[in-house]
């Protein structure tokens, strides 16, 4: 058998800071997409209490304790961050951990910031600690988490984890600079 | 435009991909006359019309869209696999 060497995703990408706004890299622990089958999410949801200590998240919302997050992903899925699953009765459980590059963009500038690239409304009567949202970042499908102190997370795919990052650090670029016309 | 996703909320236009017409499947065994309509056969309304969009940028569901072609009012939005428009 071959022997390959690992990559993570964010191997070649690096944080960066521009004014107001932070971009990190926090290390996500494992990230497992949970899929129930139509009808399950009760019991399902009753086993990540009893495995987790939180249940199966409403629509656009993500429960949290110390060691995990379980984020909503769409009707009858969930994406389970922290702890990695093996398995559940009555889901598909599937190891993702490799397929997602976690950034984290904070500071006062991170919300204004955010909205020049997504076509979400984040401001914090609508959107913020708790929440989920899937949406697009530029033309990449992302998924957009809310933080304490107006922080958020958002995940990338792996392969286009690059072009998310970049598109990132433009709009930090393009709101310092707009602002800098504006004063 | 912006679509009202029942999971997600509303939404900008470019999170959704347009299929077609949201119309009701046809029994496997059901004639061919059936299944041609099913397949070829479109009304063009310039009025009411019921289709099949996909939140492909966002949850990924299907949705059935009941919008009017000439106002651009949309009347309401449903899960595919909730809704009665797609099952005969
Ligand atoms: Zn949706």
């Amino acid at each position: 058998m071959v022997d390959l060497i690992a990559r993570l995703p964010g191997a070649e990408i690096d944080a960066h800071s521009e004014g107001d706004c932070v971009l990190g890299l926090p290390e996500p622990g494992a990230l497992t997409w949970v899929s129930a089958e139509p009808g399950q999410e009760k019991p399902v949801g009753k086993a990540l209490q009893d495995a987790l200590g939180l249940g199966w998240p409403r629509p656009g919302r993500v429960l949290s304790n110390a060691q995990a997050r379980i984020a909503w992903f769409g009707d009858r899925q969930a994406l389970v961050m922290g702890p990695a699953l093996k398995s559940l009765a009555g889901a598909a459980v599937v190891d993702q951990s490799d397929g997602w590059l976690l950034m984290r963009v904070e500071g006062a500038g991170a919300r204004d910031m955010l909205m020049r690239l997504l076509p979400l409304d984040l401001r914090a009567a609508s959107f913020g600690p708790g929440h989920v949202a899937r949406s697009l970042a530029g033309h990449v499908p992302v998924i957009v988490l809310g933080r304490r102190g107006g922080a958020f997370d958002l995940l990338a795919p792996r392969s286009m984890a690059r072009t998310t990052h970049g598109d990132l650090v433009r709009a930090m670029k393009t709101r310092l600079a707009l602002r800098a016309l504006d004063a | 435009m912006r679509i009202k996703c029942p999971l997600c909320g509303e939404r900008d236009l470019r999170e959704f991909t347009y299929r077609g017409a949201a119309l009701p499947r046809p029994a496997p065994d059901a004639p061919d006359e059936a299944w041609d309509a099913y397949l070829h056969l479109r009304d063009n309304p310039a009025g009411p019309t019921r289709d099949l969009w996909h939140h492909r940028a966002g949850c990924s569901a299907w949705l059935v869209v009941r919008r009017d072609t000439a106002t651009h009012e949309i009347f309401g939005v449903e899960l595919a696999t909730r809704s009665r428009a797609v099952r005969a």
